[in-house]
């Protein structure tokens, strides 16, 4: 039962993945545009309420912040990537990988304040320069910063495959049971896939978190300049926690498919030694593909 | 996997990523044709709606209608002008123009004027065509962002003073450009390109789903 449970996450996320890279989402993503839309002029109804001091405009503003930061999270986006294939491709708790993507969502929100705040204030940019920094230069570091997420993930999966060689040798030369030979072994791929959890966390929430949401910027530029900067930082950490309900999703759906992938094999039988390898070999696969990415994206820019 | 087909799945992936990130702006294109005395196409006129929300935000950052009530004074009225004139060299416009499956040449923009009403900085301004073109020849109108940092849709069907003159307004299909990218990298591989070729695939995504316009003038429309 817990088998099929598992296989179910595999198939569904694998379906997904699947639609999305064929367009079948097209028409979801075209209705989230829509709301989008929407939602941004909704938006802009609220901010001139706030201005002439109607009472009620800052919960109907932060709600629509939400509201945003959801419809604008189901489009692609590179966040769902890093959260999606860490999670499919590492061994993280679901609950670790939850906060990760509340974090990155809420770091991403403090980069583009922090952003609007110093670049008025200590560097005095207009607004074109400002949107211009954030789609140029900080995608571009964003991404190379998501690239070395790939590549770190890759190399671990790396390690704990031929940690797993090596455990797989020492078993074939058979030590006694009292062996007492002294020589150290090797880290065991549990070893190597448990390990330096913070470090991981720490890049995927800076990977994420390096890339402003442009409406984040318009909606900050925006209360900077009616003197409502105060709401405009309120409302893009509501934005955050929107964006976050999605990638929490993701998140559960790649732990989900992960599960599924391990309840692939067999227990017994000749193909059960085939399941010391598959975490090592997921890692592999999901760094060397954000890495894949990364780069592609990068590609216009060299 | 040969390093083609790896190539290839590479850019599949890729393409979702790139080409349909989030649009940012949403603009609604008013558009009007006109004619020369002899029926000749001469002038595209073009009124640029601007969401609400950049609305806002362009009116705020020129710090115009401190009062919020919407209404702006005659200074601000021009203080307002040209705010979105200053083109790059080269920029498009936005605005494509196809007859027998041609691109038209367009000059630059000229009689910019901008307003705001019910919250919308409408910009408007003219696109003179490189050449007049035969009032009669079937063509089609698209207004979109290559990019994507806009969505632009054309809301209305555009004003023509001839009155001998059908027009076809296409709401732009979501799914088309899926597709279409589907068939160019189905065709690259059929012909046999190589990996480095593939690499060069490029659809132009914006045009395959944006609303298109048809029109068609003169005898038998």
């Amino acid at each position: 039962m817990r088998r099929a449970v598992a296989l179910t996450g595999l198939v569904v996320a694998l379906t997904l993945v699947a639609l999305w890279l064929g367009g079948g989402l097209a028409g979801i993503e075209r209705w989230a545009t829509d709301q989008q839309r929407a939602v941004q002029n909704a938006m802009a109804g609220a901010l001139r309420a706030l201005r002439s001091g109607q009472p009620g405009a800052v919960a109907s503003l932060l709600g629509l912040c939400f509201a945003y930061g959801v419809a604008h999270a189901v489009g692609p986006g590179h966040g769902k990537v890093i959260i999606g294939s860490y999670g499919f491709g590492a061994q993280v708790p679901l609950v670790r990988l939850a906060g990760l993507s509340v974090a990155s969502s809420l770091a991403q929100a403090g980069t583009a304040i922090a952003l609007v705040w110093g670049g008025i204030t200590i560097l005095d940019l207009g607004r074109q320069t400002l949107t211009d920094l954030s789609e140029v230069a900080m995608v571009q570091a964003s991404t190379v910063l998501v690239a070395s997420v790939g590549l770190w993930l890759a190399w671990r999966g790396l390690s704990m495959l031929r940690a797993q060689a090596r455990a797989d040798r020492h078993h074939h030369h058979h030590h006694g049971d009292a062996c007492g030979c002294g020589h150290a072994h090797g880290p065991t791929p549990q070893q190597v896939a448990q390990t330096r959890s913070l470090r991981d966390g720490v890049l995927v929430v800076a990977g994420i978190a390096l890339r402003p949401c442009t409406g984040a910027l318009f909606l900050l530029i925006l209360t900077w300049r009616m003197g409502i900067f105060g709401m405009g930082i309120l409302g893009t950490l509501a934005m955050g926690l929107g964006t976050a309900v999605v990638t929490v999703a993701v998140a559960c759906l790649a732990v989900w498919a992960r599960r599924g992938s391990f309840a692939l094999l067999p227990e017994h039988g000749p193909w059960a030694g085939a399941a010391r390898w598959l975490p090592g070999t997921l890692q592999l696969g999901a760094g060397v593909l954000i890495a894949a990415i990364s780069v592609a994206v990068l590609l216009p820019w060299l | 996997m040969s390093p083609r087909v790896s190539c290839l799945s590479a850019l599949l992936i890729v393409a979702p990523l790139g080409a349909s990130a989030h649009p940012h702006v949403f603009i609604d294109a008013g558009l009007s044709l006109r004619h020369d005395a002899a029926g000749a196409l001469t002038h595209v006129g073009v009124e640029w709606a601007y969401d609400e929300f950049y609305s806002l935000l362009i009116i705020e950052d020129l710090g115009l209608d401190p009062d919020g009530d919407g209404v702006l004074t005659t200074d601000e009225q021009a203080a307002l002008q040209g705010f979105d004139a200053d083109w790059e060299p080269g920029f498009d416009g936005r605005l494509f123009l196809d007859a027998d499956g041609r691109r038209l040449a367009l000059d630059g923009p000229q009689d910019f004027a901008a307003r705001y009403e019910d919250g919308r900085v409408i910009s408007a301004h003219v696109r003179p065509l490189a050449e007049p073109l035969d009032g009669d020849r079937p063509l089609t109108i698209q207004v979109y962002d290559p990019e994507y940092y806009v969505q632009f849709s054309i809301p209305e069907p555009p004003a023509i003073a001839r009155d001998d003159c059908a027009v076809d307004l296409r709401m732009g299909d979501p799914y088309a450009a899926a597709d279409a990218y589907a068939r160019a990298v189905g065709e690259a591989l059929g012909d046999g390109q190589s990996a480095e070729e593939a690499d060069l695939i490029t659809v132009d995504i914006g045009a395959t789903g944006a609303d298109s316009v048809q029109v068609r003038c003169g005898p038998g429309s």
